[in-house]
C-alpha cells in the first residue's frame, strides 16, 4: 500500500514553474490530500493487516491550540540552530516551505521569517513509512512542530540560511494547515528576478497576495531594514532633544497648493487629507517647541503611475528652529542621513546582504561630511556634458539622473544635496536668498540620483509672507490662518520631510517603491 | 563691432580652414585661427595664412626633389607635378583673393592688419600636450564665473603628501574652499587628515574661486583626481595630479622653460614610479641618485624649491625612505621642511 500511494506524495521540486505547471501542481496536491484522508480511513479500517506503525504518536494534525494548556516545551529560533546544538535533541515551531521526498526518506526546508534549515526524515527505528508519507504530503506553507536532532553537516547547505547544520526529525507535527492551493509558491517569490529558466512572480500577483509574499526571507529583511530607517531616524533626533509630535490628518484646507489632495465627506461639509504635516510642523515651531519630529502617513492625490509614486506613504517630517543661518539645520538633517546610513551598514549587514541575494545592488555610498554642492554647480556640470538649460530651469527628472551619475562618477557618493536652488521653481513660503532673489535658501537630498527630500528655510514674516503669496497668485484668504500664525513671533526655522517607503528602496538600489510598502497605495490598487 | 563683420570674418576663417585641408595641413595655432574676434584675432588671421603658405610651399619642396632623381616613372610623375602645380596656383590665387577681401573689411571696420612679422607668435615648440593646456585654460575662464571643484581621491592609509603642499601654495594664489569628506568605504580616519584639509568658513561655497575636495577611500592603487567626469578620465597617480594642479596655478609652466619642465617631470617620474611604487631595490637606486644631484645642487631643478622637490619630498617619506636618507638628502628634507609650505604637510608625517 505505501508503495501505490507514493505517487500521490506532491511531487517533486521542477525547477520551471510556468502558471500551468503550477496549477498542475496544486491539482496535484490537492490529490495528495485527498489520497491522504482515503489513506488515513483505511488505516482506521485496516489499521491490524498493515504493517505495525511503530511511530504512531508522534506525527499527524497537532489539536487546535485553544489555549488549553501551557506547555513547558522550549521552541528554538532557527537562527538558534548551530553547531553549538550538535546532536541535542530540540523542537522547532516553522512553515514548511518545500519537501521532497526520495523513497524512504524525505528532505524538506523548514522557514521561520529570514532563516531557513534542512531537515530530513528517514525510515528507522522510530520512524515509520507512514510518517515519512505523512510527512512529504504536509501543504507547503503549512506551520508544523518537529522533534529533531541537531546534526552538523560535511557540505554547507548553500540554500539555507542556517549552513553549518541540518534537522534529523523524529516528531513532526501540523499545527495549521495551509491550503493546498497556493496563489504563489514562497520559493519563487524568492528567486532573484534575473534568474533564467525559473519562475518568478509578477508584481501583481505579489501584491494581490501579499501576506504570502512578505513571508520571503528577503521582504522579512527589507522590512526589518525599513523599521531600522524610522528606528535610526528616532533615535537621532531624540538625541539632539527634537520633539515627537503628532499632528491631524484630517484639515480643512490643503497644505501645499489644492491640485493633488483627496477631498473626503466629513459630516455635511468636506475635509482633506493632509499632503503633509508641513503647516502643523511649523506651528508647533511657533509654539515653541524648537525642534519637532513627526512620522505619519502622508497623502498625494497625485495619478502618477511610475516606479516610485505612491498615493500614501509614511512621512518623516522635522522642523526645526535656528539661530543666525539655515544651514544649522542642513547640517543636522545631513548628520541625521550619516547616522541612518552608517547604522544601516553597521547593524542591519544581515538584511542587506539577505535583499542583495534576491536584488543585487551596489552598497550604497556616502561621505561624510555629506557632500553639498549650489544648485549653479549643478548646472555647469550638466552643461558641460551638453544638457542645455536655463540658470533658474527646475531640474527635470532625466537631468536628476544624470546629475547623479555625474555627482557619483566625481564623488563616489549616492547621498548628496543640492543646496540653493531658483527662487522660481520653489514654493511661496521659501526664504528667498539674501543678497540675490533669483535663488532661494532651499535644498533637496538626493539619494542615488533621485530626489528624497526637499526642504527650505520658511518665511517667518507675515508681510513678507503675504508678499510672497501674492507673487505667487495665491488667493490670501484660503492661507489666511497660516500667514496669521507668525503674527505672535516666529523664530527662523527651516525643516524639511522624507518619504520612508523612498528612503528605503533607494537605500538597497531596489527599482520599485512598492517593494518597499507593506500594502502599497497607488492610483490602480486599493487592496488588500 | 558690428555683426556683418564678424560674420564676414567667419567667412574668411572657414575658407583658410578648408584650404588647410585641401593641403592636408593642420595648423598648430587652430585656437588663434578660433578666436578671431578682436582686432588681434584679424592679425592672427593673417599669420595663420602666412604659416599655411611657407608650409605649403615646404611640402612641395619635398615631393618635387623625389622626383627629379627617378625619371623612370616621369610621365606619371609630370602628369602629377602638373596636377599639384595647377592646385597650387588655384589654392594661392584664392589665398590673395582672401588677403585683399580682409584687407578691404579692415579698412572698412578702420582696423590695420599688422604685418605677419610682427605678430608671429613665440615661435617654441610646445611642449605641452593640447589636452591639458585646454583644461587649464578652461579652469581659467570658469574661475572667473563659478565655482569649480577639484576631487582627489585617495587612502587616508597613504596620503598624498605633496598635495597638501600644493594646496598651501594654491591658498595664496586663489580663494580655496578646502573639505575633506570620509568615504563610507572606509570606517574611520584619522582626524589629523581630515582636520588638515578643511577651511569651510561661514561665508558661501560660491563665494571661493576653486574648491579641493579630499575623499578619503579604499583606492585601487593610486589617488586618483576628477574634476570633470563626462570630459575625462580620471588622472591617476600623486605626481599626476601635482603635475595637474601644478597647472591650474601656472597655465605657463610648459611655455617658459622647456629643459626645466622637462627636468622637473623626469624627478616626478623617479619619485611616481621607483619611490612610490618601487621595490626596495629602486628605491635606494632613487636615493642614490637623489644624494648625488643633491651633493652638487641644494635643490632639485634650477636653483630654487620647484615642483619636484615637493613630490619627491612626499615621495621620500611614503617609501619610508626619510630615516635611512644619505646625508646630502637629509639636508635637503630638511630645507624642504623649512618652507612654511611644507608646514601643514610635516605635521601629518607619522
Amino acid at each position: 500500500m505505501a508503495d501505490s500511494a507514493e505517487n500521490g506524495v506532491v511531487s517533486e521540486e521542477t525547477p520551471a514553474l510556468s502558471k500551468k505547471a503550477l496549477k498542475k501542481q496544486q491539482k496535484e496536491a490537492e490529490k495528495a490530500a485527498k489520497k491522504a484522508a482515503r489513506k488515513k480511513e483505511g488505516e482506521e479500517d485496516g489499521a491490524a493487516e498493515s504493517e505495525a506503525d511503530c511511530s504512531e504518536g508522534c506525527y499527524g494534525d497537532f489539536p487546535l491550540i485553544q489555549s488549553k494548556e501551557k506547555v513547558a516545551r522550549k521552541l528554538y529560533k532557527l537562527n538558534e540552530l548551530t553547531p553549538a546544538l550538535k546532536d541535542q535533541k530540540i523542537w522547532v515551531r516553522a512553515r514548511l516551505q518545500t519537501s521532497r521526498s526520495k523513497g524512504k526518506q524525505c528532505f524538506f526546508v523548514l522557514r521561520q521569517q529570514k532563516w531557513t534549515v534542512q531537515a530530513l526524515i528517514c525510515v528507522g527505528d522510530k520512524v515509520s513509512k507512514q510518517m515519512v508519507k505523512f510527512t512529504a504530503g504536509i501543504n507547503k506553507e503549512s506551520i508544523i512542530d518537529v522533534e529533531a536532532f541537531v546534526r552538523v553537516v560535511d557540505q554547507k547547505v548553500e540554500s539555507c540560511s542556517q549552513q553549518d547544520v541540518e534537522l534529523h526529525a523524529e516528531q513532526v507535527w501540523v499545527v495549521s494547515s495551509a491550503s493546498p492551493r497556493l496563489p504563489l509558491l514562497v520559493e519563487d517569490a524568492a528567486r532573484p528576478e534575473t534568474a533564467e529558466g525559473f519562475a518568478t512572480v509578477h508584481q501583481d500577483t505579489r501584491l494581490d497576495n501579499r501576506i504570502i509574499d512578505i513571508r520571503t526571507t528577503t521582504n522579512q529583511a527589507i522590512f526589518r531594514l525599513e523599521a531600522g530607517v524610522v528606528k535610526l531616524f528616532r533615535e537621532f533626533l531624540d538625541q539632539k532633544n527634537f520633539v515627537d509630535v503628532n499632528t491631524p490628518k484630517i484639515i480643512s484646507a490643503a497644505s501645499e497648493g489644492g491640485a493633488n489632495v483627496f477631498k473626503v465627506t466629513y459630516f455635511k461639509g468636506e475635509a482633506f487629507l493632509a499632503q503633509s504635516p508641513q503647516l502643523y510642523k511649523q506651528m508647533c515651531i511657533c509654539g515653541d517647541f524648537e525642534k519637532v519630529y513627526t512620522i505619519g502617513a502622508v497623502f498625494r492625490a497625485e495619478d502618477s503611475n511610475t516606479h516610485r509614486h505612491l498615493t500614501e506613504f509614511v512621512g518623516l517630517d522635522l522642523e526645526m528652529a535656528f539661530n543666525y543661518h539655515y544651514h544649522e539645520v542642513v547640517d543636522l538633517i545631513a548628520e541625521m542621513f550619516v547616522y541612518i546610513f552608517k547604522g544601516l551598514r553597521d547593524r542591519y549587514q544581515e538584511e542587506i546582504q539577505t535583499i542583495n541575494k534576491q536584488y543585487p545592488a551596489e552598497p550604497f555610498k556616502f561621505l561624510e561630511p555629506s557632500l553639498r554642492l549650489e544648485f549653479r554647480e549643478a548646472v555647469q556640470m550638466l552643461r558641460e556634458v551638453g544638457v542645455e538649460m536655463a540658470d533658474t530651469e527646475d531640474l527635470s527628472t532625466p537631468n536628476e539622473k544624470l546629475l547623479g551619475k555625474l555627482v557619483k562618477a566625481k564623488y563616489d557618493t549616492d547621498f548628496y544635496i543640492l543646496d540653493k536652488f531658483p527662487l522660481a521653481v520653489r514654493p511661496f513660503y521659501t526664504m528667498p536668498d539674501p543678497e540675490d532673489n533669483k535663488w532661494s535658501n532651499s535644498y533637496d537630498f538626493f539619494m542615488r540620483g533621485e530626489e528624497i527630500m526637499s526642504g527650505a528655510q520658511r518665511v517667518h514674516d507675515p508681510d513678507m509672507l503675504t508678499a510672497r503669496a501674492k507673487e505667487h497668485g495665491i488667493k490670501l484668504d484660503t492661507i489666511q490662518a497660516y500667514i496669521d500664525s507668525f503674527r505672535y513671533g516666529a523664530p527662523p526655522h527651516a525643516g524639511g520631510g522624507i518619504g520612508l517607503e523612498r528612503v528605503t528602496m533607494l537605500y538597497l538600489g531596489l527599482d520599485n517603491v512598492r517593494k518597499t510598502s507593506l500594502f502599497p497605495r497607488d492610483p490602480k490598487r486599493l487592496t488588500p | 563691432m558690428g555683426s556683418a563683420a564678424s560674420l564676414c570674418r567667419n567667412h574668411v576663417i572657414d575658407a583658410v580652414r578648408s584650404l588647410c585641408q585641401d593641403l592636408n595641413y593642420k595648423p598648430s595655432g587652430e585656437q588663434k585661427v578660433d578666436t578671431g574676434h578682436s582686432a588681434d584675432g584679424v592679425g592672427q588671421l593673417c599669420k595663420g595664412e602666412k604659416e599655411v603658405e611657407e608650409e605649403w610651399e615646404f611640402v612641395i619642396a619635398g615631393p618635387s626633389g623625389d622626383i627629379s632623381q627617378t625619371e623612370v616613372e616621369a610621365t606619371q610623375n609630370s602628369d602629377l607635378l602638373a596636377d599639384i602645380e595647377q592646385r597650387q596656383q588655384a589654392i594661392l590665387s584664392r589665398l590673395n583673393e582672401l588677403k585683399e577681401t580682409l584687407n578691404q573689411l579692415a579698412g572698412r571696420h578702420g582696423m590695420s592688419v599688422q604685418s605677419s612679422s610682427t605678430c608671429l607668435a613665440p615661435p617654441i615648440v610646445r611642449c605641452t600636450p593640447t589636452s591639458v593646456a585646454e583644461s587649464t585654460v578652461h579652469i581659467e575662464t570658469v574661475l572667473g564665473k563659478g565655482i569649480v571643484d577639484i576631487v582627489m581621491h585617495a587612502d587616508p592609509n597613504q596620503p598624498p603628501l605633496s598635495l597638501f603642499v600644493l594646496y598651501e601654495i594654491m591658498k595664496s594664489k586663489y580663494q580655496v574652499l578646502a573639505t575633506s569628506y570620509v568615504h563610507s568605504s572606509v570606517i574611520s580616519v584619522d582626524k589629523k587628515l581630515t582636520t588638515a584639509f578643511q577651511n569651510a568658513s561661514a561665508s558661501r561655497r560660491s563665494q571661493n574661486q576653486l574648491a579641493l575636495s579630499f575623499i578619503w577611500k579604499k583606492v585601487d592603487k593610486d589617488p586618483e583626481l576628477v574634476v570633470s567626469p563626462g570630459q575625462h578620465i580620471p588622472i591617476q597617480g600623486e605626481a599626476n595630479i601635482a603635475r595637474y594642479l601644478n597647472r591650474v596655478m601656472d597655465p605657463d609652466f610648459d611655455n617658459r622653460d622647456i629643459v626645466t619642465a622637462t627636468q622637473v617631470d623626469e624627478w616626478l617620474d623617479i619619485a611616481q614610479l621607483q619611490l612610490i611604487h618601487g621595490n626596495s631595490k629602486e628605491r635606494a637606486a632613487a636615493v642614490r641618485s637623489l644624494n648625488s644631484r643633491l651633493g652638487r645642487n641644494d635643490w632639485l631643478v634650477g636653483s630654487s624649491l620647484s615642483l619636484a622637490d615637493i613630490v619627491t619630498w612626499s615621495a621620500v617619506h611614503q617609501a619610508q625612505q626619510a630615516d635611512s636618507a644619505p646625508a646630502n638628502v637629509k639636508k635637503w628634507l630638511k630645507a624642504c621642511a623649512k618652507d612654511p609650505n611644507f608646514k601643514l604637510a610635516e605635521s601629518l608625517l607619522p
